[in-house]
């Protein structure tokens, strides 16, 4: 709690000390999480149903409020949702199924007042990123349920948001769309560089994007029980190195909703 | 049963389907003529083949085209009026909780009686003439739209709304760029209600107080005993109504269709 406020070597989210509840009478959902988050890091919050790593995303989105505890981006503290911070949701309800993708991808630009040719350049250019240039004129309820997520995706990177906040964007779709969006996104993110704060409760999917892994504990009164660095080269494909990252990983989560300390890895080889 | 050969023409479903609504018409038509037949009483039941002369002389006399277009026009400016005031109240009772609050128990209460009720009270105000009847017509057309106005606009879901919020799009902006889209399908389920209550509207208002109009030729039917006018007027008041309601759902399909896309209201 001694970190001094806006350097230049800052981190660009910080969470201090936030705590949750839904009532007061109620025990909080999760409470004295800190967390920093760096420029251009992707950082995936782990935990299991319940633990309170959504409601830290919508905080972060400023769609709620942390009950006690601060949030920070980039110095500032976050009151409201802001263009500076893209969210992809869970669902596709989110896409306005009137508008053609293209249309749906540009809207973020078209609300802050983008000219036409501007709009259309860079809908152009996050449409090709995700490869959905040739589907730009159909309708959103015209394209599978991975074809949506990646619209999303595409409208979280048309803007120069600071953070891209991604609630299990890949929830809902079956393993094998899950798998080539997973490998999609992370060089997506390799080109783009966006800072991306990803919800999962998906062990392997945190290890194939994460730079750091935050793994939450059990609720109520959840904490954040350890954050994982995952040094490995991208593109991540299953493998020795990573079925080792998984299972160490699968170690702690394990410890962290017994909410005891990591189990030493020696003893249990 | 099922052997595997094309369907032919005469079963395949459509043609079949067509087959059916033709033969339930004919079926109308000759269970109407027996019972006219039965009842051997013109006055009291006039057989289609009656009915289809009187049909005849009242298409075919020149003073009944202005009686259908005074009746069309009253339905349908009511109608546009009516609708698009319901559209205004919808839109600020499903915008405004403090709207809501106070307009809700007003419109409950309203919505309740019926249009023609208010048939006297509008002379009184408005005089006996067309804005009396214009009154009834606009009342019958605005809470369809108003209701369904509302319910759109609550319908909206919840991620829509904060993904607006998260791009920093403004209320105003909100309202016109995602709430009234989503809520097309619901406003013109309420108006497709409303033209129908505004063709019942307008009928009553004229049988009561017109000098003019369809509801006028019925009623004044009345006086001669002249049974078969009156289904006459009846048929021609019906398919009107047929044919403006088809008229909506076209214009609907060429000009609205993008805003049903993917969903489950029609």
């Amino acid at each position: 709690m001694t970190v001094p406020p806006t350097t230049s070597a800052a981190p660009l989210l910080q969470v201090r000390d936030v705590s949750y509840s839904y009532r007061s009478s109620l025990p909080p959902v999760m409470e004295h999480v800190d967390l920093s988050i760096r420029s251009g890091e992707f950082f995936v919050l782990l935990g299991p149903s319940g633990c309170g790593k959504t409601t830290i995303l919508n905080q972060v989105a400023g769609f709620e409020r942390p009950t006690a505890g601060e949030m920070l981006v980039a110095g500032e503290r976050i009151t409201a949702p802001g263009p500076d911070r893209a969210v992809v949701f869970q669902g596709h309800e989110s896409l306005l199924g009137w508008l053609t993708v293209r249309q749906n991808v540009e809207f973020p630009l078209k609300v802050a007042g983008v000219g036409t040719a501007e709009r259309r350049r860079r809908g152009q250019h996050v449409l090709e990123l995700v490869e959905l240039a040739h589907q730009a004129d159909k309708l959103p309820h015209e394209l599978s349920g991975g074809m949506k997520q990646r619209v999303q995706i595409a409208r979280g990177l048309v803007t120069d948001s600071r953070m891209l906040l991604m609630d299990e964007p890949f929830g809902a779709l079956d393993a094998q769309t899950r798998a080539s969006l997973q490998l999609e996104l992370s060089s997506i993110w390799e080109r783009e560089r966006r800072t991306v704060l990803f919800i999962t409760h998906d062990i392997s999917e945190a290890v194939i994007l994460a730079d750091r892994v935050g793994v939450m504990s059990a609720g109520p009164r959840a904490y954040l029980h350890s954050v994982v660095d995952v040094d490995l080269p991208r593109p991540r494909r299953r493998g020795p190195e990573l079925n080792a990252l998984v299972d160490r990983l699968e170690a702690t989560v394990t410890a962290a909703k017994a909410r005891r300390p990591v189990a030493d890895l020696t003893e249990a080889a | 049963m099922s052997a595997p050969a094309l369907p032919s023409p005469i079963t395949s479903p459509r043609v079949g389907r067509a087959l059916l609504g033709v033969g339930g018409v004919a079926l109308a038509v000759v269970v109407w003529q027996a019972a006219a037949t039965v009842t051997a009483n013109p006055l009291v039941l006039p057989a289609p083949t009656e009915v289809a002369v009187a049909l005849g002389e009242l298409v075919a006399d020149p003073a009944t085209r202005p009686q259908v277009v005074d009746t069309l026009r009253r339905a349908v400016v009511g109608f546009a009026l009516g609708a698009f005031a319901g559209l205004l109240v919808g839109a600020a009772i499903g915008s405004f909780r403090p709207v809501r609050t106070v307009l809700n128990p007003y419109l409950n209460f309203l919505r309740m009686v019926a249009p023609i009720a208010w048939i006297v009270p509008a002379t009184i105000w408005l005089g006996v003439g067309e804005p009396s009847i214009l009154f009834v017509v606009v009342y019958a057309a605005l809470f369809p739209v108003a209701i369904n106005t509302i319910s759109g606009i609550a319908a909206v879901e919840p991620d829509k709304l904060r993904m607006a919020r998260a791009v920093g799009s403004s209320p105003a902006g909100t309202f016109v760029r995602i709430l009234v889209p989503n809520a097309v399908p619901y406003v013109m389920a309420g108006a497709r209600l409303a033209l129908g209550l505004s063709f019942m509207a307008v009928i009553g208002a004229e049988m009561i107080i017109g000098q003019s109009g369809l509801g006028f030729v019925i009623y004044s039917a009345r006086t001669f005993s002249d049974t078969a006018t009156m289904f006459a007027g009846i048929l021609v008041l019906g398919v009107v109504g047929y044919l403006f309601d088809a008229s909506f759902l076209a214009l609907r399909r060429v000009f609205l269709e993008k805003y049903y896309a993917g969903r489950e209201v029609r």
